[in-house]
């Protein structure tokens, strides 16, 4: 074909054009270390991004509420053992108590140490926090949950759930609200009290032994479900890290290039660039006139 | 017998000829790189023989003159060459402005709206986990800021995109209007000069040119005429005819029916170059800012839905945490004064978060209204068809470049000028110059002996 001069010149042009491009390309493929910069680079990977983006970061914040809850429920568990160690005690005082041989002195002795389990309770009941939140008070989290009238202990808190998303299916209910569980063992234990001091040995073996196993019960089907929920945190917990190392990885191989094939791509995208301006410069240089006398 | 000076005339009609073709290699030489110039040719030709009677009847060669000047052109290549440039430009047009608009939308980074999205309910849940903290709290009032603050951004770039696009339409109509003026200047004098016998290679270079150049911006069609003019027409249209030019009018540009609409009713359609790109990628952001709206709307009506139905930490209910109806003007609602107000209880417990969980889980909920998605995923649905739109006008841009290479490699081999073959040729006419400047020289010393020999008789 015939080539005019221009010709030549343009399509020189064109060529070092379209190489330098090639080769900036690859030049910023290597520094930002993307694939996809922009959408238009892989529409469909870009979208695909965007999503293992959101679930990554969604990941995160469930990450923070499993600790929350982790922490919540170790809180809770803990002041129920104690709840627990506590009324075992009175359970073992009450038998004793119980029994014909004790004397009066023996059982207003026994009396006063229950007594002191009572405020002990009420002290577990209201210095249990996670922080600033009273963990027994349902959500009226800044109020003290107990408070002791006469006999009685009085819940000052409410009956609701504090719920915790755990990943897109679970929502869990994290707290267990004082009343009835701690009002119920410290009712149980005034009336044992009240038994051993008026010497009602009759309906503190027939009533009261029964009353404190029943809260015994009660506290082991809590404590159970406590312990449940902080196995099921720890398996979401478990699963969310694989997750977020499986999304992590899927996004990198979409959104991220293969360093050593582009450190290659680039080398070989200079070389092409510069034979064609080597190139380009032997050809300018040609001209019949030069060889005109 | 020829006359006497035959020989003289033949040798002077070879100079000029030659001459003539040194000027026509000269003329070439000079527009090597003058854009659109087609090479021109000397069509040299014998002239007639001069019949003599003698015994027999003898022809003899009387010498040479220039026939014509030839342009050296297809016009068949002008016409795809017009029509790939203007899809050139209308790809490579699109490409760029929406390339811009990707840069708005800055996504897949830290800027883009979907991760502002995604920080906004996350606030949420965090605030559901704990409701009473004020430091959560002024979170989730910063996030719900950012979050607003970025679809207002997103808007506000690209209304001044949408602007400044139909500014360009209007200067490019503008553009239209004066080339289609001087298609028709030229038309005039084309027109003469065929009347007169005389066209001229070059008026014909400059008038393909500028139909190259108004392709560039409107695809048009381009028939030439018996008499020499050309008519270009837009669809209905007639831009040019003869050596009358229509102006397209620019006050009332109908960019949804993807054409101009002038006053008669006749429709102009623009069926490619820069202008209808302008026109496409007007469209597309129109259908992305329609569906940002749409996404601003249903957040804050879905948002202050469930929002409005809890408590703040101060007790109060009732409250808007989002105010405005689009894109544009989204933002936190003056009811949130006080980051107390902010509605994490279903009750007014202060402990309580489950309005806030609530207000994060909006986040699975599908919509009628966007299409059966979610939040996110109809936000993500714009980012992916923006990315869709902006590859295919790549793709476009690439194939009707490589398409044009080749087409102006084509062109070039027919029309342009090659300085080697240029120079070699005007050695090759210097060369006959001097023999003709030599038979002059011999056929005068002929004419010199044949006075002195007359002289000498007498």
């Amino acid at each position: 074909m015939r080539v005019s001069t221009s010709q030549m010149h343009y399509s020189l042009q064109q060529a070092i054009e379209r190489n330098y491009e090639r080769y900036h390309e690859a030049q910023q493929a290597v520094i930002t270390g993307k694939r996809i910069r922009r959408p238009s680079d892989d529409p469909f990977g870009a979208s695909l991004g965007i999503t293992l983006h959101r679930l990554l970061q969604e990941t995160e914040q469930y990450q923070r509420n499993l600790t929350t809850a982790r922490n919540f429920l170790f809180i809770t568990d803990v002041a129920l053992e104690e709840l627990n160690d506590l009324l075992r005690q009175t359970k073992a005082l009450a038998i004793q108590a119980a029994t014909d041989t004790q004397n009066v002195e023996g059982r207003q002795a026994i009396a006063y140490r229950i007594r002191q389990m009572l405020e002990q309770i009420v002290n577990i009941g209201n210095n249990t926090t996670y922080g600033d939140r009273f963990i027994f008070s349902g959500l009226k989290t800044l109020t003290p949950p107990f408070r002791v009238v006469g006999e009685e202990l009085v819940y000052e808190g409410d009956y609701g759930n504090l719920n915790v998303e755990l990943s897109p299916a679970v929502v869990m209910t994290i707290n267990v609200q004082g009343d009835p569980l701690v009002t119920g063992i410290y009712r149980a234990m005034a009336r044992v009290v009240q038994y051993i001091e008026t010497n009602n040995i009759e309906q503190l073996s027939r009533e009261g032994l029964q009353e404190l196993q029943n809260q015994l019960d009660n506290l082991l089907r809590t404590r159970a479900i406590v312990g449940s929920k902080i196995q099921q945190v720890e398996m979401i917990q478990q699963r969310l890290e694989k997750r977020n190392i499986d999304f992590t990885e899927l996004l990198s191989t979409i959104e991220d290039v293969d360093a050593a094939e582009a450190i290659t791509q680039l080398r070989m995208r200079e070389i092409a660039y510069q034979f064609t301006l080597a190139t380009a410069a032997r050809l300018q240089n040609l001209s019949l006139l030069d060889f005109l006398a | 017998m020829p006359w006497t000076f035959f020989g003289l005339e033949l040798a002077s009609r070879a100079l000029q000829s030659m001459q003539l073709a040194m000027n026509t290699t000269s003329h070439n030489l000079a527009n090597v790189n003058t854009p659109g110039y087609s090479r021109q040719r000397v069509h040299l030709t014998a002239t007639d023989p001069v019949a003599l009677q003698g015994v027999r009847t003898l022809f003899m060669g009387s010498g040479v003159r220039v026939e014509g000047i030839q342009r050296l052109r297809d016009q068949f290549l002008d016409e795809r060459m017009a029509a790939t440039s203007s899809d050139y430009q209308r790809y490579t047009t699109l490409y760029q402005r929406l390339t811009q608009v990707e840069d708005v939308f800055s996504e897949p980074t830290e800027a883009g709206l979907s991760r502002r999205i995604v920080a906004f309910f996350n606030a949420f849940q965090e605030l559901s986990a704990n409701p009473e903290n004020v430091g959560i709290r002024a979170g989730v009032l910063q996030q719900s800021d950012a979050m607003t603050r970025t679809f207002r951004e997103l808007a506000t770039r690209l209304d001044e995109m949408l602007l400044e696009m139909e500014q360009r339409i209007r200067t490019t109509v503008s553009e239209v209007n004066f080339l289609a003026r001087s298609i028709a200047d030229l038309n005039t004098r084309i027109r003469y000069q065929k009347a007169v016998g005389t066209e001229s290679g070059d008026l014909l270079d400059q008038r393909t040119l500028l139909v190259e150049k108004l392709s560039e911006y409107v695809g048009v069609r381009a028939t030439e005429m018996a008499d020499g003019t050309l008519r270009v027409s837009l669809g209905e249209f007639v831009l040019v005819e003869s050596d009358q030019a229509r102006d397209l009018p620019s006050d009332t540009i109908d960019y949804v029916g993807k054409a101009l609409v002038n006053i008669t009713g006749a429709r102009a359609s623009i069926a490619s170059g820069s202008m209808r790109a302008l026109m496409d990628a007007m469209q597309y952001i129109r259908n992305y800012r329609d569906r940002l709206d749409r996404l601003a709307a249903e957040l804050v009506e879905q948002v202050n839905a469930i929002h409005r139905a809890g408590y703040g930490l101060d007790g109060t209910t009732d409250n808007r945490l989002l105010e405005g109806t689009n894109a544009l003007n989204i933002r936190v609602s003056a009811d949130i004064n006080d980051i107390n107000r902010i509605a994490a209880g279903a009750t007014s417990s202060p402990g309580d978060g489950n309005n806030a969980l609530a207000l994060s889980r909006l986040r699975m909920r599908m919509f009628a209204s966007l299409d059966n998605k979610t939040i996110p995923d109809f936000y993500s649905a714009i980012v992916a068809e923006l990315g869709q739109h902006t590859r295919s006008a790549s793709i476009g841009r690439e194939n009707s470049k490589i398409l044009m290479q080749n087409l102006q490699a084509e062109r070039e081999s027919v029309s342009g000028v090659n300085v080697d073959e240029e120079m070699s040729n005007l050695l090759r006419y210097q060369r006959s110059y001097q023999a003709a400047a030599q038979l002059v020289s011999i056929m005068d010393a002929t004419i010199v002996d044949l006075l002195a020999a007359l002289a000498g008789r007498r």
